[in-house]
């Protein structure tokens, strides 16, 4: 939700380590002092022991000016979603009673860049800022700009000094780590699939059943209990008895995406990935629109889903969940269950997948025999992947192809709706197809 | 930046080798000073070759031998080309560009505070030997002025630790 606090409780691991860390200056100052001192009694002249004294000296003093107090660091403002390469501001609570003057802010950014700051900071690179700290507390404003969708997480905040003559660093690490979602940036869909059944909730699908609504239905003849309003003057004049007309109510339906995330990693699949997510949050914003239920299922390293819902809050876990999508292998016997379970009537099931792996058209096929609407964007692979180095490889580049294509026409014999989404078409043509096929056979089947 | 980063980190290696070879060249040439020599180039090379291979060590290193070539010169008869406070100065700039190499290999440089440690530390260093050596002096020659100078050079210096341990007591109350 942009602009949103971001909420305490999607804090993780409070942080709060100190450590010291010597240069080797301070080293070199002891250990020269001390061997100043004993070569100046060796050789029985005063001059390396004068130089030790103060080497020795500059050592001890480099280890007093080192101690100082703790530092307070807390985060305001952050949003829990962002869209990518947008930026955003929040502010940035700081406080230290004593201590080093010049203090580096290491902020832990990771998905994000920081871009500016205001007050009494300096910009030093992109996770890290510089201020002199006055002993007053101080609040800066932070720019930041987010990086390719994920999940972006900001903290703890290492806070390094120095002690006043540079002989000893100090490092505390403070504050907690805070995750923001990184949204991709909105796709515009023309068209949506519509699930064949609804549910109960108001929506904008006309619903098959008969019921309160403003879409016409049928005319029966008028019983007792009926709405006068609902009666059809002009059929009941002709007939000569009273008739009324029957409505569509206006339902919701249950959506639920199924992102299938498991490539091999350093294949050049992973672009399969980030499409299939960029489709996902696409229809997951477009669907959330229309005030249908949304449901998600991803199989990546982890099996994980959410049942279909509506909320606010709801959405977010959605969001969450999908921005969590990384390349990865599911456990089979385990996901095809939870996808079972959490893919059921009357939820309209959009397969998002390469369909690289037979396990995956066999879970589709499983959806299809339990009676789930379901309908398959496949990525095309062959396009990201580089051509194949060698006959050996070429045959067997072949042969995967072949079988992937006989996985396909298996499901296109079991009536599964299944589109093939090339990387130069936009995210609106294979939703167009799979619509248009879907019409096709609804009208097939009367 | 990380280009930045390490050009901070070889310019102040190059100055640190920089100091060390000023340090070597001022060991006296005679007939007997050929050991300190040796050991004040191979302190250099030892520095030089710790800077390239990220050994921090070899700042250690490299300042026990320096000193332990100024002990040996010390008993030379023919004097040190250089004062006993500029080689101390030198001697700390060495340590101080060193150490700022290793540093800044990892941490965003900080231009000023980075001059301005580099210049202020070896400035200290050699009034403070140039202070005890002058208090050396002073109670070798018993000259009351001498001796007022070192007393009051005693007294801020202690005066200077005091307020910086006050600080430091203070911060952690």
């Amino acid at each position: 939700v942009p602009g949103a606090s971001a909420d305490p409780s999607r804090s993780s691991h409070r942080f709060d380590a100190l450590s010291f860390e010597s240069t080797p200056a301070l080293r070199a100052y002891v250990t020269g002092g001390i061997v100043g001192l004993i070569a100046g009694l060796a050789v029985g002249d005063p001059t390396p022991a004068i130089l030790g004294t103060v080497l020795l000296a500059i050592g001890v003093i480099g280890l007093i000016g080192g101690i100082t107090p703790d530092v307070v660091v807390a985060f305001r403002e952050l949003p829990g979603t962002v869209t990518e390469e947008d930026s955003f501001r929040f502010l940035l609570d700081f406080e230290a009673r004593a201590g080093a003057k010049v203090m580096h802010l290491d902020l832990g950014v990771k998905g994000l860049e920081l871009l500016a700051v205001d007050g009494a900071a300096r910009l030093l690179d992109e996770s890290t800022i510089s201020l002199v700290q006055t002993g007053h507390p101080l609040v800066i404003e932070v720019e930041a700009v987010s990086r390719p969708w994920g999940r972006a997480t900001i903290g703890p905040v290492t806070v390094r000094s120095d002690s006043p003559m540079g002989l000893l660093h100090r490092s505390q690490v403070v504050g907690a780590r805070h995750h923001i979602s990184v949204i991709p940036t909105e796709i515009q869909l023309r068209t949506l699939l519509d699930p064949l059944e609804t549910n109960l909730h108001v929506g904008d699908l006309v619903s098959t059943r008969r019921g309160v609504g403003s879409e016409f239905a049928d005319l029966r003849p008028y019983q007792d209990g009926d709405d006068p309003r609902a009666v059809n003057w002009r059929v009941s004049s002709r007939a000569g008895d009273l008739w009324v007309n029957e409505r569509h109510p206006e339902r919701n339906g249950d959506i639920v995406l199924l992102v299938d995330g498991q490539v091999e990693t350093g294949t050049g699949l992973e672009t399969l990935v980030d499409r299939s997510v960029r489709m996902a949050a696409a229809l997951l914003h477009a669907h959330a629109r229309r005030h249908h239920r949304l449901g998600l299922i991803t199989l990546d390293g982890l099996c994980r889903w959410v049942y279909p819902g509506s909320s606010e809050a709801h959405r977010r876990r959605l969001v969450e969940q999908l921005m969590g999508v990384y390349p990865g292998e599911v456990l089979w016997e385990a996901a095809e269950r939870a996808v079972i379970r959490a893919a059921h009537r009357p939820s309209l099931v959009v397969v998002l997948t390469p369909l690289a792996d037979p396990n995956m058209a066999a879970l589709i096929h499983g959806l299809r025999r339990s009676g789930v609407d379901l309908s398959v964007v496949e990525l095309e692979v062959e396009a990201v992947l580089s051509p194949p180095v060698g006959e050996i490889r070429a045959l067997g580049r072949r042969i995967w192809a072949l079988e992937r294509d006989r996985l396909r026409q298996r499901l296109v014999s079991e009536g599964v709706p299944i589109v093939t989404w090339h990387p130069s078409e936009p995210a609106g043509v294979p939703l167009a197809a799979l619509d248009q096929w879907r019409k096709t056979w609804r009208r097939r089947l009367g | 930046m990380e280009e930045d980063m390490a050009a901070t980190a070889r310019l102040t290696a190059a100055m640190s080798v920089a100091g060390a070879a000023v340090l070597a060249l001022s060991v006296p040439l005679s007939d007997v000073s050929g050991i300190a020599y040796l050991i004040a180039w191979a302190a250099t090379a030892v520095l030089a070759a710790g800077l390239i291979l990220g050994f921090r060590g070899a700042v250690t290193a490299a300042t026990v031998s320096l000193i332990l070539v100024l002990a040996v010169v010390s008993t030379f008869e023919t004097p040190s080309k250089i004062p006993l406070w500029a080689f101390a100065g030198i001697l700390a700039f060495t340590i101080e560009t060193a150490s700022a190499s290793f540093v800044h290999r990892a941490l965003v440089p900080d231009p000023l505070s980075l001059i301005v440690r580099i210049l202020t530390t070896p400035v200290l260093v050699a009034l403070a030997t140039q202070v005890l050596v002058l208090l050396l002096v002073g109670a070798e020659a018993a000259g009351s002025l001498v001796r007022v100078a070192g007393m009051a050079s005693v007294v801020v210096a202690a005066g200077w630790v005091a307020r910086v341990w006050g600080r430091s007591v203070e911060g952690l109350g």
